[in-house]
């Protein structure tokens, strides 16, 4: 629907019925968007119009739109309209499943969601909306940042004040944040997307950096495609900037929604318990067996948690990066908790730096939104070698130790296996001077200061190099340590709440975590510190 | 196409030989590592053309273990 050039606009006196229609008129125009052949070219690159993006999102029908008026108006001398260019940003008030949320995303219709002649953004509405009503604030990212043309438009090149960064950290500390990025983002829109608690990016169709390929190519000379630079090859898989990885647009929606349901509205509430129907005393038997009795096999530590929480249920975040260590929602007998759980299959579950910060990250999202954590520690120590020298594991180690000293949630703990060293002193840690450190082991468990494997050899160094014979006289000393690995002589010294068969990991950690909900209510009124991502 | 790792180990055992051909996802080595036995995974189905490294050998993600074709 195209401006009617000879359309007559609503003036002062005029009757209101016209006014009314007038309204909707400039709506209708609105959503146009940046018109039809823009719109065609978003479609023709498989990506939905942030109007639709908005639709596929919240429940039908309760979607009200902010500002749909908002444009570069241009009226006659007459006073009658003759050109609307809308704005590059829209949003609003949604639902989903009945809850509300904040939403916005860029028009990329509209000069890649930067038009020069007309200033709309989330600042202006969703932000505020989420953080003084507490409701949780989507953005769905498609915006190439600063245009050179409204410098042209401005005539002069302003110096940033970088407040407008202020008011998202705020909203970060308040509500949840989930992003979206749902074409390729560069520049402001691409720092907000990183300014949030959850992020996804659609495989093959999203790309992020401060400049794309064509900026690179001028300041460096390299060649390089987006899909190298800033696709999800890059920034899922290596890097971790984005936390995960999508299969489509309509799988990104689903997964920001899974994220958002484990999360209370705001930091200074609990989660809502949700009824799951998956009973807390169940019993999974598989979990008796599901360690190998030779101690270097491995296992799906994802089959361990899906036998452990509700229904097998979890949302697993950050998947692809740090993998020694999984971090994930899900909940145990309906209450909301943060899982993590070493996988022996990577890196035998080792801390490694990027673990680290994973660790400290997750850590500092669950303490923030009042989420108890449950833990199941299976870690030789921290990852060894020159490679992991160079990731600065011991300085990325201590932030997680650091978040693990900082956070207040409570926590249930299942020593499945190792626990060696340092390394495993940071889950260990999670809790408060003189409480209660919730940690059950399994008949499986294995803890120590070091292990026996070369612990042994360093420690006895010179007694072994004096014997006669020194590799016997080694091996003697390991049989004799050895048995001192028992699980039942740390038992006895309280090392462990309690030895347990594995088979009763659920109900124990349900009771705990329904134990737990006063507490997590009045932690949830601390003053927040903003999580950095 | 070789077939690397993203960690470092000890070979402990090679399951193949040249001239073998394997399915994708079947087992080629088991590495030592941080104390656990850790698959080495064909990335694809093909013929072993060529094996790079013994048993006892210390790997790292600089040296291919094998070539498939």
């Amino acid at each position: 629907m195209p401006i009617d050039p000879t359309r007559e606009s609503w003036k002062p006196g005029m009757p209101w019925e016209q006014a009314v229609e007038d309204i909707a008129y400039i709506r209708g125009l609105a959503e146009e968007m940046g018109g039809p052949e823009r719109i065609e070219r978003q479609h023709a690159g498989g990506r939905y119009t942030i109007r639709e993006r908005v639709e596929r999102f919240v429940d039908p029908g309760s979607f009200f739109e902010a500002g749909p008026l908002v444009g570069a108006a241009e009226y006659d001398d007459e006073g009658n309209l003759r050109a609307f260019n809308p704005g590059g940003y829209v949003m609003g008030l949604g639902e989903i499943d009945g809850r509300p949320v904040s939403i916005g995303g860029h028009d990329f219709t509209r000069s890649g969601g930067s038009p020069h002649d007309v200033r709309k953004g989330p600042a202006q509405f969703a932000m505020p909306l989420a953080s003084e009503y507490g409701i949780p604030y989507i953005q769905l990212v498609e915006g190439v940042g600063h245009s050179a043309r409204s410098d042209e438009a401005r005539q002069h090149m302003g110096l940033s004040t970088g407040e407008g960064y202020w008011r998202l950290a705020e909203v970060l500390r308040t509500v949840p944040v989930a992003t979206g990025i749902m074409g390729s983002i560069a520049g402001a829109p691409a720092a907000h997307a990183m300014m949030t608690h959850f992020s996804v990016m659609v495989k093959d169709q999203s790309h992020i950096f401060p400049s794309g390929p064509a900026v690179v190519r001028r300041s460096l000379g390299e060649q390089v495609t987006k899909e190298e630079l800033g696709g999800a090859s890059m920034h899922v898989h290596r890097s971790g900037q984005v936390d995960n990885e999508a299969k489509s647009e309509d799988d990104a929606f689903d997964q920001i929604k899974k994220f958002l349901s484990y999360l209370p509205n705001t930091t200074n509430e609990v989660a809502p318990r949700v009824e799951t129907g998956d009973p807390p005393e169940r019993r999974a038997e598989e979990l008796l067996t599901i360690m190998p009795r030779d101690r270097r096999g491995g296992y799906d530590v994802r089959k361990l948690v899906g036998h452990v929480v509700d229904n097998g249920e979890f949302f697993e975040m950050r998947r692809h990066y740090g993998g020694s260590i999984m971090t994930a929602f899900a909940r145990m007998d309906g209450y909301s908790v943060g899982i993590l759980a070493s996988d022996p299959m990577v890196f035998g579950g080792s801390l490694t730096g990027d673990a680290s910060d994973k660790y400290a990250h997750f850590v500092d999202l669950c303490d923030a939104f009042n989420l108890p954590l449950v833990i199941f520690l299976d870690m030789p120590g921290f990852m060894v070698g020159s490679h992991s020298e160079s990731q600065a594991s011991m300085r990325r180690g201590a932030r997680a130790l650091i978040a693990s000293a900082e956070a207040k949630v409570p926590k249930v703990l299942f020593a499945v296996r190792k626990a060696y060293g340092v390394g495993a002193g940071v889950p260990n840690s999670i809790g408060v001077p003189e409480g209660v450190n919730l940690r059950f082991g399994w008949p499986s468990g294995e803890w120590g200061g070091i292990p026996i494997e070369g612990g042994v050899a360093a420690s006895y160094a010179r007694e072994i190099a004096a014997a006669a014979d020194p590799a016997a006289h080694q091996k003697m000393i390991e049989d004799r340590i050895i048995k001192l690995r028992s699980p039942f002589r740390s038992a006895h010294h309280f090392d462990v709440t309690d030895l347990i068969d594995p088979r009763d990991s659920r109900a124990l950690a349900c009771r705990f975590v329904r134990l737990a909900q006063p507490a997590l209510a009045r932690l949830a009124e601390r003053p927040k510190r903003i999580v950095r991502p | 196409m070789q077939v690397s790792i993203n960690w470092p180990g000890l070979v402990q055992t090679i399951h193949v030989a040249v001239g073998d051909t394997v399915a994708a996802e079947q087992e080629m080595f088991t590495l030592e590592s941080m104390k656990m036995l850790q698959p080495v995974p064909a990335p694809a189905a093909g013929r072993v053309t060529a094996i790079h490294v013994a048993v006892g050998d210390f790997v790292d993600p600089s040296v291919p273990l094998a070539t498939i074709e």
